[in-house]
């Protein structure tokens, strides 16, 4: 049985487009704790955004119909509020004499919108729910509703001098992010590096990086051996997976995912009425503590105007197979499905960054070794749980430029990124890998080769009010150029994610922005990138309390 | 190694104007550090009215700490000689520039209060010898937009060109390596004071720590910002070069937050607005000069006794912000203008070049080398921005550290301050940092956020 859609692989496009959030980053009241002690500094920022959501377009019968995705789509109808959720995120660095200190931030939220637990629907499904309660599942009702919160970053940090050589370290809970990617995460040499936070990605504009790179307890070290030549490093000592967009959500993907008691209905039988196929335990890497390390060689040549840097990666995937079938004999449908990572794929990247006319160029070249495919599910003859995995190549092209001086604003930023995914071989399960005989064929399935193009503009307007900035935003995400990437995430031909907005910058203090988000497709596959019907507006308010 | 034609041709004429200026330097070296020349080029002797002292190399300033930060005010005690005011400017008309006329033009209550000048800017006795020998051995391009050659000291004490003026600038002697907090304000057209940037930076200068060898570098910045909120954690380095078409461009890196990576950033140099104050002053507007000298024609008009701001601790490192920036222009009371002799270079945008101005002049002081006060016109020739630079001279280490400058966006009727130092910690000598911390990836690896 073939899932229909690729589950909301789009959102791993849209949350990777906040690696730029640095350049709108929330505004925050900070606090530069007098400590008497000229060698100890302690900063406290606190950032609050408080977002508003409306959706904007109607319910594609497409989506709304399906018994899968209908609780999703109906959680809001057109005009309705969909979000009035409360950010808050808190830092505070402790550093004595520049190089040694920890630092600890935590984030908590609210959203009232989803206060009512109970999950909508089509009335015309009434009865048909990919969750047996007829609830939003324990994680969407604790990362949507709360209110709750998590700690983030938690570390100490230090300076070594090993021998002539020195060598900062971090030990505990932070994130690193690697190679140059600006958008697309699925393609980069920073895949499964840190746990994405595609639910924030999605439905929070304005979240910042530190929130959507979720950090994970490590050792890592940097260390310049020569004034070319620099060491870097980290070793994970747990594992996470990515947080998605829950179903029952708005901007949830299948209902049934992604926490572990989802169901899918599998059609409506007289006298045995609705059948399900339920899911089983998730399979994910049994040893946490060990199997997720990498080491980077920077160089920057003294013949070569840029840097360039060599990585070397194990990991263990943090997107997963979302519906790998077994056999279950217990079940009427004879199936249980499974969410399944896939465990010890190899990683040998290089990039480089440099200036060239006037533009930074970013560059990747990846070669993964045993990564996840996309996989039809199954079941395997064999009984085993793993969908296809095989040996793929990435290229990356990046460029930051300053927009061309035009009348149209004062000055702005554009970013333009392409990605290449080249499937080299298929090495295990290839019966599962789901192939696609026509590039436009239903989601989740892959071609030998796929490009996409991402552009990102972001024109300003200075002080066109007393105090007042407008920074413009135009985004388009993912547009698959041609072919379906042959990994779970990843662009597929003619679909995209895409955004428009302006944000209001008042003395550089407050921000308040509004943004219309939506996603597209080819008929009569919908939602490679993220549904097409949820076309909707935030207002998101950026203060100091 | 390719050479295209055009630089065969600049070639044959640079070795023709090579010869020229051999023996201009030939002759330089002998004048300089006698008694018309000070060693770094100024005239030693005051001016003929009196306005002008003569240069005082044996002032000794008031005791200041050992590693510096804020210096004490040296003329704390003085009183204006006199004022200057919208009313009465025509009287000194020729000693004030077309930026100073602007702004008491443009406000009533604008005040120009001239002191007592004092000349007590001195350089180390290594600077000033190699400023000698720079004056044998230093070559640049035909528009001067590179330079070779020179090492350790001001590369053209008797300049020709007005680029060889704007190189004295960029190589002034800012001492050795320094720490420094200090904030930039934007006060916008409403009059608002409005923080832009808390920063702690560490600056040195290769040039001038290497002073027998070639350097590739002569600037390098290592910024972490303290303020506003939202910007903690931000980190910038930049390397800033002496010879691009050898060393590559000026290279500015950005650190990242949550991914704790660095990026180059794309070339904004020239007449970008600077987006975090409010569009009041382009990039090569930062301290009234930096970045690439190829797009406009620098012309040396030529010398002019002017009232220009000088000796200004008091605004910069003895006042709040608050008291410093009232809400059209800085406090005329606590700005202290000097009559000096200053180079007056013209530079004019080259045909077929890009950029927002087509004119842009500065006024350089002769001991110093640092520009003191900066005007920019804009394509129709109409006077957009004015702008005063407030160094500081450091006398326990006989160095100017870089410079802050207050610049007003006429356009808009805003203005900025750069580098307000009360609250901060005024410029301190630290050991000169391993090139391991001035890396980009060390810049990473160090990163906090």
């Amino acid at each position: 049985m073939q899932i229909k859609r690729k589950a909301a692989t789009g959102s791993a496009f849209l949350a990777p487009v906040v690696l730029l959030g640095a350049l709108s980053a929330p505004s925050a009241q900070a606090l530069t704790v007098e400590t008497g002690n000229p060698d100890l500094r302690i900063n406290w920022t606190t950032d609050f955004r408080v977002g508003f959501g409306w959706r904007a377009e109607n319910i594609n019968s497409a989506l709304g119909d399906d018994p899968t995705s209908h609780q999703s789509d109906y959680s809001a109808h057109s005009g309705e509020m969909w979000k009035r959720r409360l950010d808050v995120l808190t830092e505070v660095d402790l550093i004595y004499k520049e190089d040694y200190g920890l630092r600890v931030s935590a984030t908590g939220w609210y959203d009232n919108a989803y206060d009512d637990h109970d999950l909508k629907g089509n009335p015309n499904l009434a009865g048909i729910s990919s969750r047996a309660d007829g609830k939003l599942s324990r994680q969407a009702q604790r990362y949507y509703n709360g209110p709750s919160g998590e700690l983030l970053d938690a570390f100490v940090f230090g300076r070594v001098e090993l021998g002539e050589i020195p060598v900062t370290f971090k030990a505990g809970q932070h994130s690193l992010i690697w190679g140059v990617s600006q958008v697309n995460a699925s393609d980069s040499v920073s895949w499964s590096q840190q746990p994405a936070n595609f639910q924030k990605g999605a439905e929070s504009p304005g979240a910042s990086p530190k929130e959507l790179a979720m950090p994970l307890p490590q050792l890592s070290f940097q260390s310049q051996l020569s004034d070319r030549v620099s060491l870097a490093g980290y070793y994970h000592l747990d594992w996470k997976p990515n947080r998605q967009s829950e179903g029952g959500t708005f901007l949830g993907g299948p209902d049934f995912l992604y926490d572990d008691d989802g169901r899918i209905y599998s059609g409506t039988v007289p006298g045995l009425g609705d059948l399900y196929i339920e899911q089983g335990d998730i399979v994910d890497p049994k040893h946490k503590q060990r199997g997720n390390y990498g080491l980077q060689l920077s160089l920057t040549p003294e013949w070569y105007d840029g840097s360039i840097g060599l990585v070397y990666r194990r990991m263990d995937e943090m997107q997963p197979w979302p519906v790998n079938f077994e056999v279950d004999p217990t079940s009427i449908t004879g199936l249980r499905f499974r969410q399944v990572y896939n465990r010890g794929v190899d990683l040998f990247g290089v990039f480089t960054n440099f200036n060239w006319q006037d533009i930074s160029w970013g560059s990747e070249l990846s070669y993964r070794r045993g990564t996840a495919l996309d996989s039809t599910g199954g079941p395997l003859a064999n009984g085993g749980l793993d969908g296809a995995t095989g040996n793929t190549f990435h290229f990356l092209l990046n460029g930051q430029a300053q927009l061309p001086n035009l009348p149209l604003y004062d000055t702005g930023i554009a970013v333009a990124e392409f990605s290449y995914t080249y499937l080299d071989k298929v090495t295990h399960n290839e019966e599962v890998f789901a192939k696609c005989s026509d590039a436009r064929d239903g989601a989740g399935c892959g071609t030998r080769d796929a490009s996409s193009l991402s552009l990102i503009l972001m024109p300003s307007w200075l002080q066109v009010l007393p105090g007042i900035d407008l920074e413009g935003n135009l985004t388009l995400a993912g547009y698959g150029l041609h072919g379906n990437s042959a990994i779970p995430t990843g662009p597929a031909e003619r679909a995209f994610a895409w955004s428009v907005g302006v944000t209001a910058d008042i003395d550089m203090r407050y921000k308040i922005g509004l943004l219309y988000s939506d996603a597209s497709d080819v008929d009569p596959r919908i939602g490679a990138m993220g549904s097409t019907d949820r076309g909707r507006v935030t207002l998101t308010f950026q203060t100091t309390l | 190694m390719k050479i295209s034609r055009q630089t065969m041709t600049l070639g044959l004429g640079l070795s023709l104007s090579f010869a020229v200026s051999l023996a201009v330097a030939n002759d330089t070296a002998a004048q300089l550090g006698g008694d018309k020349l000070t060693p770094v080029g100024a005239e030693r002797a005051g001016s003929a009215d009196g306005s002008i002292p003569a240069w005082a190399p044996d002032w000794k300033g008031p005791q200041m700490p050992e590693k510096g930060g804020i210096y004490p005010d040296p003329f704390a005690n003085e009183k204006p000689l006199f004022s200057i005011t919208g009313k009465n400017m025509d009287q000194y008309q020729g000693k004030l520039s077309e930026g100073t006329k602007a702004l008491l033009q443009r406000w009533p209550d604008y005040k120009v209060e001239v002191y007592q000048s004092h000349r007590v800017v001195d350089f180390p006795g290594w600077v000033k010898d190699a400023t000698a020998k720079n004056a044998t051995r230093v070559k640049s391009t035909e528009d001067g937009s590179s330079l070779e050659g020179a090492m350790g000291g001001y590369p053209y004490p008797i300049p020709q060109t007005g680029a060889d003026v704007l190189w004295n600038h960029n190589l002034r002697y800012y001492g050795p390596a320094y720490r420094s907090k200090f904030a930039g304000y934007l006060i916008d057209s409403s009059g608002n004071l409005i923080l832009t940037h808390d920063l702690e930076n560490y600056t040195d200068s290769p040039y001038h720590d290497n002073p027998e060898e070639p350097q590739r570098h002569f600037q390098r910045r290592l910024s972490a910002y303290v303020g506003p909120a939202r910007n903690v954690g931000d980190k910038t380095l930049t390397y800033m070069t002496l010879n691009f078409k050898k060393d590559g461009d000026n290279k500015l890196w950005n650190y990242a937050q949550g991914q704790r990576r660095v990026r180059l950033a794309p070339d904004f140099g020239y007449d970008s607005p600077m987006t975090n104050a409010g569009g009041a002053y382009f990039f090569d507007e930062l301290g009234m000069w930096e970045g690439q000298l190829d797009r406009f024609n620098f012309k040396l008009v030529g010398k002019k006794e002017l009232i220009v701001p000088y000796n200004n601790y008091k605004l910069l490192m003895h006042s709040t912000p608050q008291e410093a920036y009232g809400k059209q222009f800085a406090n005329p009371d606590l700005t202290r203008w000097e009559t000096h002799r200053v180079w007056v270079v013209e530079a004019t945008l080259k045909p077929g070049q890009r950029h927002a101005q087509s004119k842009k002049v500065f006024y350089v002081d002769e001991d110093s080398w640092s520009i003191v006060l900066y005007e920019g016109y804009d394509q129709a020739g109409k006077l957009m921005r004015s702008a005063q630079g407030m160094f500081t001279y450091d006398w326990n280490t006989k160095s100017v550290p870089n410079t802050p400058m207050v610049i007003y966006d006429l356009v808009k009727g805003q203005y900025c301050s750069t580098m307000h130092m009360t609250g901060g910690s005024g410029f301190v000598r630290v050991d000169r940092w391993p090139n391991s911390r001035l890396t980009p990836e060390s810049m990473a690896g160090s990163g906090i956020r």
